[in-house]
């Protein structure tokens, strides 16, 4: 018999704890592919954040620490100058990397620190029961903005690729969704490509994956879709960013 | 090595390079700040690492990262500075990892001024951030105690796997004196084989804080104070002068104002006055039980501070209702001077 | 060579301050003069010194607290004692003067294009404390100027010709002044030894013979030059005495020994 779907290596044997159709799942399972496929699991060492991820380490089959609301970034930084050696990636959501945690993450960029961002946006804090982030839509409700995000009071959400690419240091950036096979297959060359920069000692490299939280959202998990569909891709288009120069190409320009 | 004259804060920065210290994280405040310029200097020479950060809260949790990744690391500042400190701090406490914080206190509260203050030193020994912990708070009295300080600082990180506190002020910052380096030699530490250095050949290693079940919690809890108990009983470190012969008063103070009492006990003594000195070097664990015992022989005790009174509050705790315990302090950044302590101790005598 | 001892004939000694051998190079001297060096070297405890026996040759003088790099340890911590002894003071207003603001006063303009008083900067260390000359320099009287570079041997980054060229160096170009003088003050407080400060003579010789420029004078504290029995220099000597004190040692200090106050 033929083994065609099998838990990757770099994933341990657990269940996890997230939600029915919360893409943290697919997101996890996505990073020890590339962990895998690249050989990087026994040099990786991810940073779990605070928010639903805070378990991560539970779920993955290498070294991980666990840091404080937003810090992940100063945590990779200090791992990376200590250890370069070491494949190193933080694992945040939007509260904690775009609202308490900006200053670490614009300036771990602004440095470029050779690690790897996985950036789950899902307009929301999940962990606390679904109040605003910085990246919760125009006249989403949550349960601090019950009367949906009034940009008046609170101003627009805030694209952190964009926000990002507007420095010059980091060199890989790109927005991705996994809310379709289509979506999850580019999600995954774009982590790949973001861990082979940091393999190669290129950059500080950056992969936003808009996300679902059916749960804080209140939605089925196909509604859920559908809504990251109609209102967060107009406003966060899936796009690559900014991608280092090939050697090649730079010498030909 | 011939000895040199140096700054508190350069020669500082000098013996944690000799003791291993290569990988320094920073943010600058006065007047601290040439701990990390001197460092700028030094760590290319040496093949180690400087970085300045964009804030405490980030520099704290750079820590954390190094620390879990084995490395020898650390960090200065001055009391604002080190407030931002606390949340990483009781994370690298609560997640067992070894690292040197260096406070060079200035006057507080708030911003504050500039000018010496030992105004941290509740932050310092009590824990500081949240939760149940505590740091070793070690406090030189000169330039070349801090030098000394330093290595045994990272020992006794690595070996108890905490953060350890070196608590100076501005003056022990900021005066020149003339050091020298020694060799230290400390027994052979454990490997740091939790630390998160790659799975290769290994079960997974992971550094946390976070227990969910409170169970685990508790055990953690009672771990890290099985720990604090053992610094008790093997880390206490106090200087003493003059308690070798019959004394009235008892003088308890550290770091600078340890200083300022030793002119004043020589003043003291020409009037006719016989006084003793207790200088706390570690302030956590604190000398408890031989403050009781000295102030036994003494009418009372009298602790002089920069501050309204903090470390008074453990003197008092080790010496209970046996003595009166007295307190001088001066704050804002003035150093009490010989003379007031001088008229402290004749004033309390007088009653 | 001259030989002189301590108790040599052309010493001259008033308000603690002695000067030994220095009658040719007070004749030479310009009304500007400016103190810099490495971080620590010990410019403002002679800058202090300096400007208290220009005072008391009855001359007219002031001091400019220049140091934007130094928290503590200023000479504006001096001021009491300069004060009265008639050293014209340029400090910052007393509300800010203990912090950590970059504080250039305005009058220093004023105060270099006075012809009728005598200078003297007292100026941060290192090339980054150097400064805040280059914004001064546009001022400075022609020649009639001198800048000394404070020299202790045992301070860090100062112990060989090579440091001392490199310091020198990075001195000049942030300043955009150049070093007129060497001034020797090796020492190591209260543990300064003769051979500590014959250590820096000899650096101070191998500088200038590098660098070509002369060395100005050698700067002794008074308790350590009672120690020894005799100097004999071909350099005048300033016989400091230590004003920017810590806490502790103030008041065993405010003896006899003291400036009358
Ligand atoms: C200093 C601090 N403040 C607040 C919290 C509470 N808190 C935990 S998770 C969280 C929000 C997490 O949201 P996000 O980063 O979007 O992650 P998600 O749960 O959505 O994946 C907050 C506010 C905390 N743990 N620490
Ligand atoms: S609350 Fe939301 S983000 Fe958290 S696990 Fe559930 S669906 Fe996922
Ligand atoms: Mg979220």
């Amino acid at each position: 018999m033929r083994v065609i779907f099998k838990r990757p290596e770099s994933l341990s044997d657990r269940i996890t704890h997230y939600c029915p159709g919360c893409t943290h799942g697919v997101i996890h399972r996505l990073i020890a592919e590339v962990l895998d496929e690249l050989g990087l699991r026994e040099r990786a060492v991810g940073i779990a954040p605070v928010g639903c991820s805070v378990l991560a380490f539970n779920y993955f089959n290498f070294d991980f620490q666990q840091a404080a609301h937003g810090r992940a970034p100063a945590v990779a930084t200090g791992i990376k100058r200590a250890r370069p050696d070491l494949i190193v990636f933080t694992y945040q959501g939007d509260g904690d990397l775009a609202s308490i945690g900006m200053s670490e993450i614009i300036h771990a960029a602004n440095r470029g620190e050779k690690f790897t961002v996985v950036f789950i946006n899902n307009a929301i804090y999940g962990m606390t029961g679904g109040q605003m982030a910085p990246t919760t839509m125009p006249g989403q409700v949550t349960t601090t903005s019950p009367r949906g995000r009034d940009v008046q009071d609170v101003g627009y959400p805030i694209r952190m690729c964009e926000l990002l690419a507007s420095l010059k240091t980091p060199a890989f950036i790109e927005r991705v969704a996994v809310h379709n096979p289509r979506q999850v297959i580019n999600a995954k060359r774009a982590l790949k490509e973001a861990f082979s920069l940091q393999r190669d000692c290129v950059c500080f490299s950056f992969v936003e994956l808009l996300s679902t939280c059916p749960t804080n959202w209140g939605f089925s998990p196909y509604q859920a879709t559908k809504w990251l569909e109609e209102n967060m891709l107009p406003y966060y288009p899936v796009q690559n960013f900014k991608r280092p120069e090939k050697k090649g190409e730079k010498d030909a320009g | 090595m011939a000895k040199v004259l140096m700054k508190g804060n350069e020669a500082i920065a000098e013996s944690a390079v000799r003791a291993g210290g290569l990988l320094y994280f920073g943010y600058p405040i006065t007047p601290q700040s040439e701990i990390g310029e001197y460092l700028a200097r030094r760590m290319p020479e040496v093949g180690g690492c400087f970085l300045q950060i964009e804030s405490e809260v980030a520099v704290a949790n750079l820590l954390y990262g190094a620390a879990g990744a084995g490395a020898r690391v650390w960090t200065s500042s001055s009391s604002p500075g080190i407030s931002l400190m606390m949340e990483g701090l009781s994370y690298i406490a609560a997640a067992e990892l070894p690292c040197v914080v260096v406070n060079i206190a200035r006057c507080g509260p708030g911003l504050g001024g500039i000018l010496p203050s030992q105004g941290d030193y509740l932050q310092a020994v009590k824990g500081g951030g949240h939760g149940d912990y505590h740091c070793l708070v070690l406090a030189p009295s000169s330039v070349q105690e801090a030098v000394d300080l330093m290595p045994l600082a990272f020992d006794r990180a690595d070996r108890y796997r905490n953060p350890v506190i070196v608590l100076g002020d501005g003056m022990i910052g900021q005066m020149m004196e003339p050091v020298e380096f020694k060799e230290h030699n400390f027994p052979p530490l454990p490997p740091k084989d939790w630390a998160t250095t790659g799975c290769k050949g290994r079960k997974p290693n992971v550094i946390n804080s976070l227990y969910l079940d409170p169970v685990e919690e508790e055990k953690l809890n009672f771990k890290l104070a099985a720990k604090y108990e053992e610094m008790k009983r093997k880390e206490i470190r106090f200087e003493e002068m003059e308690t070798d012969k019959p004394y009235q008063v008892l003088l308890v103070a550290y770091g600078t104002t340890a200083r300022v009492c030793k002119t004043a006990m020589q003043r003291l003594r020409a009037d006719g006055i016989n006084t003793a000195l207790l200088r706390p070097i570690t302030l956590f664990p604190f000398p408890e039980d031989r403050v009781y015992e000295l102030a036994q022989r003494a009418e009372f005790v009298l602790t002089v501070e920069m501050s309204t009174g903090q470390m008074v509050e453990d003197v008092r705790l080790a010496v209970g209702r046996t003595r009166p315990v007295y307190f001088y302090g001066r704050t804002g950044g003035i150093v009490p001077s010989p003379e007031e302590v001088v008229e402290t101790v004749k004033n309390h005598l007088r009653r | 060579m001259s030989r002189i001892s301590a108790t040599g004939s052309s010493e001259v000694t008033v308000n603690g301050v002695r000067w030994i051998n220095a009658e040719e190079f007070f004749a030479g001297l310009g009304r500007v003069n400016i103190f810099v060096g490495g971080y620590g070297s010990g410019k403002s405890e002679v800058a202090v010194n300096f400007s208290l026996s220009l005072a008391a040759r009855g001359q007219k003088v002031s001091i400019a607290d220049l140091d934007i790099v130094n928290p503590y340890f200023r000479s504006r911590a001096a001021r009491a004692v300069l004060e009265k002894n008639g050293v014209g003071l340029i400090l910052p207003p007393v509300e800010i003067m203990e912090s950590d603001l970059p504080l250039i006063q305005p009058e220093i303009a004023g105060a270099l294009k006075n012809a009728t008083s005598r200078l003297v900067l007292d100026i941060g260390g290192d090339p980054v404390g150097a400064k805040v000359l280059a914004s001064l320099v546009q001022w400075l009287p022609g020649d009639d100027y001198n800048c000394f570079l404070v020299l202790n041997s045992r301070r860090p980054f100062s112990g060989s010709v090579l440091e001392v060229e490199k310091l020198i160096a990075g001195i000049e170009q942030s300043s955009g002044v150049g070093i007129t003088h060497l001034v020797i003050n090796s020492h190591l407080i209260e543990e300064t030894e003769r051979a500590v400060i014959e250590e820096g003579i000899e650096l101070g010789k191998a500088v200038s013979k590098k660098t070509a420029k002369p060395i100005g004078f050698v700067a002794i504290e008074d308790r350590i030059f009672e120690k020894l029995a005799t100097v004999d220099l071909p350099y005048p000597v300033l016989v400091l005495h230590r004003l920017l004190l810590k806490p502790w040692e103030e008041n065993e200090k405010l003896g006899p020994r003291c400036f009358k106050l």
